[in-house]
């Protein structure tokens, strides 16, 4: 997984599988966001690959913004990625588009 | 389908065939104890192997069977007819599941239920349990709950896939609870915190769900329900049974004689549709396998008969015989397709190489505190098997070596300007009759002046002998060489670079590094496509004959004398509008004699960069059969081996990629 990330804007963009080797990397790219801007902007659409370890880091983030109150848009999402949140029976829509 | 998966079905196949050879050996002589060991091996891979590759239930399926053959194997139980009936009978079973074919879970689960009446602690005897095996069959809902611990993703387990087997067992709810997923802040990525309650409806019974966890058991709290066990489906009523139940208690059977008629219908049921079924199968076998050996001989003699056909065409040519060269062209025709057919049977994508070394480079990167991730490029290129499989260990100690000595800590590397994380970069590609693999990373690049101190301190150099950065590198291949300053679990046992020089020589290959101090280190092995037959063009120069491999040839073209002298003197030639390289063969190779009016250009493309090699005649395309220089020729520069020509002449292969790397130094 490669990452693009403009702290500034707040937009982190995740390309390539998305798998628990990729999910620390992400992590800190996210908290990096956050932390520099009032919202985060995430881009999965380029995600080629996701297993449960990354749908949980993608709900990580959702919860961090309901508790920091900073939105956090998901702005494009793969099919790889709904498709590892629908077969573990997580709610995509809550998660990705609340 | 996966690559690997298909590597799986071909092996389980194949040791399905093994087992069911032994069972039916086994049947004759049921105190043969190796035949026993047979059986127990084969299951053992089938179910260890299953596992690994996701078929789960094949997996908990040859579980069962191997236990019970466990017990054959200790003495314990006999070998009896009966036992040898239902072991072929769940060989036909496997078959299936690993054909991944829709199957009779009834059916299944009845089986597993026979073989576990065999173990010792559901002995054959205890009726509740035999009675509690079928009603497992009735249609019920189960309310599973899934709670696994933080570690599970750490053990490899993919809670998707399990709950996509218990999903296939019937009609499933599944609701993931999120509840527990901390905020990024306090998040162990790896860790897992959601847990999975799921209601199912299933005739599999809850053995069979049970089994879908089998592989996470240690690392989950699980808790299975039935919630409506004996309500039978779609409205029947809740006191719906089979007859066997029904017979049972009305007292007109006996429990065993319900068994064995039970068990004694499946078997036939099976078989019947078994019968058909094997045959079929075992017909559309889509690989078998062969010994290397078999293929070397192979190769060699398609290489011989190569040789003879090229005597062949020429004698065809020369006669004025039409025939004759109507058959000597069909004769070449069919040899080039069975040349490239056998080549072929023993050429392997690198790529599941690669593969291998992405979890190495993670595993290693976390044990020593660094950060490291791996790329690759042209993981499709093709290579002979026994070179791929010898390859594994020199990789595994220079990947090892990159990050122990190479790539620095995080915080190094960004004080460096560097990104935090290290990439280590493995690529591979055909260049002439080679192929180069090429492992990279951007880690600190060698120290000489630390292995130049190393080396003297270990006496491999006098202490005041003069050594370009070149040599200096080379050093690090000498046996006994370490110059980390701790020796790791990892490298520094000083073994490494001189293990990996000694295999790829082995291999007829050669290793070079390149290393920038701060900058990175790049190991290239350049490896030969042994037993190699390649595509050539047959050249002439004076009185010498050259082979240039097709595939870097671009074009052919004439020039006049005059023109060639420029060219020659300047090194460069006009080619599509554009000044590309030239260098005449006859002044390379040293080759006395005046060149022809009219000389020859073949144009080469080697990585991107033009270069035109002048000669005196292009003769036409040759099959060559590679042979390999002996140890005197083998620094010879610019060729990389030698082929017999139908007159029984000696031809050099030329390798332009070293006769360009070879400009390049002496122009430097």
């Amino acid at each position: 997984m490669t990452t693009e990330t403009d702290l500034q804007a707040g937009l982190v963009k995740a390309t390539g599988p998305l798998t628990i080797y990729e999910v620390a990397a992400l992590r800190e790219d996210l908290l990096a966001a956050f932390g520099a801007s009032e919202e985060a902007t995430l881009d999965l659409a380029e995600v080629t690959e996701c297993d449960t370890a990354g749908a949980q880091l993608i709900c990580s983030a959702r919860i961090t913004s309901r508790e920091t109150g900073k939105p956090l848009n998901i702005r494009a999402v793969s099919d790889a990625v709904t498709q590892a949140m629908d077969s573990v029976g997580m709610d995509p829509f809550d998660i990705l588009n609340p | 389908m996966d690559k690997h998966k298909m590597v799986y079905r071909e092996e389980a196949f194949e040791l399905l065939v093994d087992l069911e050879t032994a069972l039916l050996e086994l049947e004759e002589s049921p105190e043969d104890e190796e035949l026993i060991g047979r059986v127990f091996r084969s299951l053992h891979t089938i179910k260890g192997s299953g596992a690994m590759f996701g078929y789960d239930d094949v997996a908990a399926f040859a579980h069962e069977i191997e236990a019970v053959f466990e017990r054959v194997r200790d003495g314990k139980l006999p070998v009896t007819k009966e036992l040898v009936n239902l072991s072929l009978s769940a060989c036909d079973l496997t078959r299936k599941m690993v054909a991944e074919e829709k199957l009779d879970t009834t059916h299944a689960a009845e089986m597993m239920g026979r073989f576990r009446e065999m173990l010792p602690d559901r002995p054959a005897g205890d009726k509740p349990e035999a009675a509690a095996a079928l009603r497992a069959f009735q249609l019920a809902t189960y309310r599973i709950r899934f709670h696994p611990h933080a570690e599970l993703f750490a053990t490899g387990a993919n809670p998707a896939l399990i709950v996509s087997e218990v999903r296939a067992m019937g009609d499933c709810e599944v609701v993931a609870h999120i509840a527990d997923v901390p905020p990024l802040d306090r998040l162990d990525p790896e860790a897992c915190y959601l847990r999975w309650d799921l209601v199912l409806r299933t005739d599999r019974g809850e053995n069979a769900i049970e089994d879908a966890f089998i592989f996470v058991a240690d690392s989950c709290d699980l808790d299975i329900q039935a919630m409506d066990a004996g309500a039978g489906p779609e409205g029947e009523p809740a006191d719906f049974r089979r007859i066997g139940d029904i017979l049972l208690e009305r007292g007109d059977i006996t429990p065993d004689a319900l068994d064995e008629a039970l068990s004694a219908q499946a078997r036939e049921r099976f078989q019947d549709r078994g019968a058909e079924k094997r045959i079929s199968d075992i017909g559309a076998a889509a690989s078998i396998r062969v010994p290397a050996d078999k293929l070397d001989t192979l190769v060699n003699l398609v290489g011989e008969l190569v040789t003879v056909q090229a005597n062949l065409t020429r004698k065809g040519r020369m006669s004025d015989d039409p025939e004759l060269l109507a058959i000597s062209e069909e004769v070449e025709r069919l040899i080039t397709s069975l040349r490239e057919n056998t080549m072929s049977l023993r050429m392997l994508p690198i790529g599941s190489t690669f593969q291998k070394f992405r979890r190495l480079v993670r595993d290693l990167g976390e044990e020593l505190g660094k950060e490291a991730v791996m790329t690759t490029a042209g993981a499709d290129t093709e290579l002979d098997k026994t070179v791929i499989d010898q390859l594994n260990d020199p990789l595994v100690h220079i990947i090892r070596n990159e990050i122990d000595h190479g790539i620095e800590a995080p915080h190094v590397r960004e004080a460096l300007g560097k990104p935090r994380q290290g990439t280590i970069h493995m690529s591979a590609e055909h260049s002439g009759a080679k192929v180069l693999i090429r492992i990279s990373g951007d880690g600190a690049g060698l120290d000489t002046d630390a292995i130049r101190a190393k080396a003297v301190e270990r006496n491999l150099i006098p202490a005041d002998m003069e050594l370009d950065e070149d040599e200096l590198h080379q050093l690090i291949f000498s046996a006994g060489f370490s110059t980390a300053a701790r020796v790791t679990d990892v490298s520094g046992r000083g073994v490494g670079m001189d293990v990996v020089n000694r295999r790829i020589e082995a291999l007829h290959g050669n290793v070079e590094i390149a290393s920038r101090r701060g900058a990175g280190t790049t190991i290239t092995l350049s490896l030969p496509l042994t037993l190699a037959i390649i595509d050539g063009l047959l050249v002439r120069i004076g009185a010498t004959h050259f082979v240039i491999p097709l595939s870097a040839v671009e074009e052919c073209l004439e020039m006049t004398r005059e023109e060639a002298d420029r060219c020659r003197d300047r090194g460069m030639m006009r080619y599509r509008e554009r000044m590309v390289i030239y260098q005449s063969l006859r002044t390379f190779f040293n080759i006395d004699g005046d060149p022809p009016a009219i000389e020859r250009v073949v144009v080469s493309d080697i990585g991107g960069e033009k270069i035109g090699f002048g000669l005196d005649q292009v003769i036409g395309h040759h099959q060559t059969v590679i042979k390999p220089l002996g140890r005197i020729y083998r620094d010879i520069e610019g060729v990389s081996g030698a082929t017999i020509l139908g007159d029984g002449s000696v031809s050099l292969i030329m390798d332009v990629h070293r006769i360009f790397q070879a400009m390049e130094g002496n122009s430097q």
